[in-house]
């Protein structure tokens, strides 16, 4: 059933509506509803992060294939910011406004202020949710869910079973606390962080990766009672384990390696060149040996540009 | 006046960004910094009383005008002799102009803001290294004034914005003469700001809030250049004849009564910033796009003075069309420190 979690009028003759598609059991009363599990897939805050329509979709496409194995609530919301979504605008079109640094939201200051309130509200209380991001235009992620260490103790087993490639434990300083995720957290509803892919694309393969951890979610949460595929073992891993590559120079970047390939410490990760003159300007190397898990997608680099992150050959805590 | 190229950032296509500071400063024996030969001075040679910065984003035309009436200003006085010797003030009136020639608010390489990355880090991103290389040179003044602007549309009254905290007594934003002092407890998204940076490395900051942004309005720039002088002068850093300026009203920012429009439509603005208004008062009409009938009457929940108005031709059910400094301050809303240190604490 498709449901309006928060609409406002905007200025000329239409709403703007967040809406969610609630799947249920058959035959279950409004009342019984309260009582059973529930699972929240988010996606869409940033209007250029596509890569969680695809896993929205399949989520919805199998269980209406499948009816019958639905033993919780599925609610499904693959857009927050409809209006950037739909513009091609990261943030909120009419502020240029990051919609994922708004949130607890405040049911009085603004009209995306009180939206994010009442996705927050809509959201809290169900036993697991997944908020899907897809990197941004600049860089491609291996499928991956980000923790705050604050709150591993309660995330980490969700996040075992979500059939992702691996699991960065932040530290709590790089932590923002206007995320939806955050607030989520501190209301005591996990919240996974999903980055995956890159953005104003769609990657299939890690949409139905995605969607065949949501649905082990599903059954561990008795929400879903029909067959799920067995799961990927995530490597874990926390900041210290990461290196990161930047660019020092200006330019085009061209990368020498591919995404998801495992590299050696000092492998030549990729050139920044000067197009108007020929030249080389840049070598970039991989900090460690190690998972190239993100990899620069958008060529134009200035100083300071991320190019890649390499995952250091540590797994669950012990060198391979 | 000595003119220096405090960091410069390589571009795509495009000249270096080059970031550049005006500093000023005369020592007791008539030297002069950035005069040439036996009349220069070194900038070893002077404390490092009082930094100005602006156009920390790219849209922020008024508070980098602002500083470059500052800059001529502060060399006439260099000229004329009444700088306190030994005190050196510096202004750095475009942070981003990479951003601002592209009309854009943000960071032109990715759409960050500056202002959200400091103290910065020289090996992070882009606006990192920019925050780092910013910072690196305006910290350690005694005195910060970060000329900067809300995200909201619209016109702000004159104002100097204080973040409560331990260390600094900064109470003292009545010296600038402005008509309000408005103060504000830090929250967790403050702690990446120029403000909060120069605070924890005890610097005495002012945030200094002008009705325009992306516009020049003349009128303000001259109010707020005065400000600063009488600032200076008040902290004896020139020695001229300023006039008092204004009796300033302290205020908690969140004291301030909102008043937002209850349904989306065309905004039109009867009270101006500045207004006096009474309980009751119309203040504004939504009206309705296709038809032209009014929707809303907007009127004011209790009196006071019109401090914010929305700019917007198009407003959105629940924007915030006003916000009016109520007649009676609550003084208890004065007396909330927060925790600057752990501002979630």
């Amino acid at each position: 059933m498709i449901q309006t979690v928060s609409s406002y009028q905007m200025a000329v003759d239409e709403d703007l509506e967040v809406v969610k598609n609630r799947l249920t059991p058959a035959g279950v009363t409004h009342e019984d509803l309260e009582a059973l599990p529930r699972i929240a897939v988010v996606s869409g805050i940033h209007g250029d992060e596509l890569e969680g329509q695809f896993t929205c979709y399949e989520v919805a496409r199998r269980v209406n294939e499948h009816p019958e194995f639905l033993t919780g609530i599925v609610d499904i919301y693959p857009a927050l910011n409809p209006l950037g979504v739909g513009a091609l605008s990261r943030g909120i079109p009419q502020f240029d406004l990051d919609m994922n640094r708004v949130f607890p939201g405040n049911n009085s200051a603004s009209p995306f202020e009180s939206m994010a309130a009442d996705i927050v509200a809509d959201i809290a209380g169900a036993t697991i949710s997944l908020d899907i991001h897809a990197s941004n235009v600049y860089l491609r992620e291996l499928p991956q869910i980000r923790i705050n260490e604050i709150s591993e103790e309660a995330l980490m087993p969700w996040a075992l079973e979500s059939n992702v490639d691996f699991v960065w434990v932040h530290g709590n300083a790089t932590v923002l606390k206007g995320t939806l995720a955050y607030s989520l957290n501190d209301l005591g509803t996990p919240c996974l962080v999903v980055e995956m892919g890159v953005g104003m694309r769609l990657t299939r393969e890690y949409g139905e990766q995605l969607a065949d951890g949501i649905f082990n979610l599903m059954r561990r949460a008795g929400i879903w009672s029909g067959p799920v595929r067995e799961v990927r073992r995530p490597i874990v891993s926390s900041d210290g384990e990461v290196g990161f590559v930047n660019a020092d120079v200006a330019g085009v970047f061209m990368p020498a390696v591919q995404h998801n390939w495992d590299v050696r410490k000092d492998q030549v990760i990729g050139h920044i060149w000067d197009a108007l003159t020929g030249e080389v300007l840049q070598e970039l190397k991989s900090p460690a040996d190690g998972l190239l898990f993100t990899l620069r997608e958008y060529p134009i680099v200035y100083p300071g540009s991320l190019i890649a992150r390499v995952l250091g050959t540590e797994t669950d805590g012990e060198v391979d | 006046m000595r003119e220096e190229t405090l960091f410069s950032i390589a571009m795509p296509y495009r000249q270096d960004m080059k970031v550049k500071s005006f500093s000023f400063g005369v020592t007791s024996d008539g030297r002069t910094l950035g005069a040439d030969g036996d009349a220069g001075a070194r900038v070893d040679e002077f404390e490092n009383a009082a930094c100005f910065v602006a156009g920390v984003r790219g849209n922020e035309i008024q508070q980098t005008y602002i500083c470059a009436r500052i800059v001529r200003k502060l060399r006439k006085l260099e000229t004329e002799g009444v700088l306190t010797p030994g005190q050196r003030i510096m202004v750095v009136p475009c942070v981003n102009p990479a951003s601002m020639n592209n009309r854009k608010r943000f960071w032109v390489g990715d759409n960050t803001d500056v202002n959200r990355m400091m103290p910065g880090y020289d090996l992070g991103e882009t606006t990192q290294r920019i925050a780092g290389a910013l910072f690196e040179h305006v910290k350690g003044f005694r005195y910060g004034i970060h000329f900067s602007s809300f995200y909201l549309e619209g016109d702000f009254m004159d104002h100097v914005r204080v973040m409560s905290g331990p260390g600094i007594q900064t109470d003292n934003g009545a010296d600038f003469g402005l008509a309000y002092v408005s103060r504000h407890v830090p929250g967790s998204f403050d702690t990446t700001t120029l403000h909060y940076n120069w605070r924890l490395w005890d610097t005495e900051a002012y945030t200094l809030y002008t009705k325009e942004t992306d516009l020049v309005d003349e009128e303000s720039a001259a109010s707020m250049v005065r400000a600063c002088l009488r600032f200076l002068d008040a902290r004896g850093l020139i020695d001229r004849p300023c006039h008092g300026g204004m009796r300033a009203t302290v205020f908690a920012e969140r004291g301030l009564t909102p008043v937002s429009v209850s349904c989306g439509g065309v905004f039109r603005r009867i009270a101006q910033l500045g207004d006096t208004v009474s309980a009751g008062q119309l203040l504004a009409e939504v009206i309705d796009p296709l038809r032209g009938e009014v929707l809303e009457e907007v009127r004011a929940p209790q009196g006071g003075v019109v401090f914010f108005v929305c700019r917007t031709p198009l407003v959105n059910e629940q924007t915030l069309a006003f916000q009016l400094v109520p007649r009676r301050i609550r003084q208890e809303q004065l007396l909330e420190r927060g925790n600057f240190l752990d501002p979630e604490a």
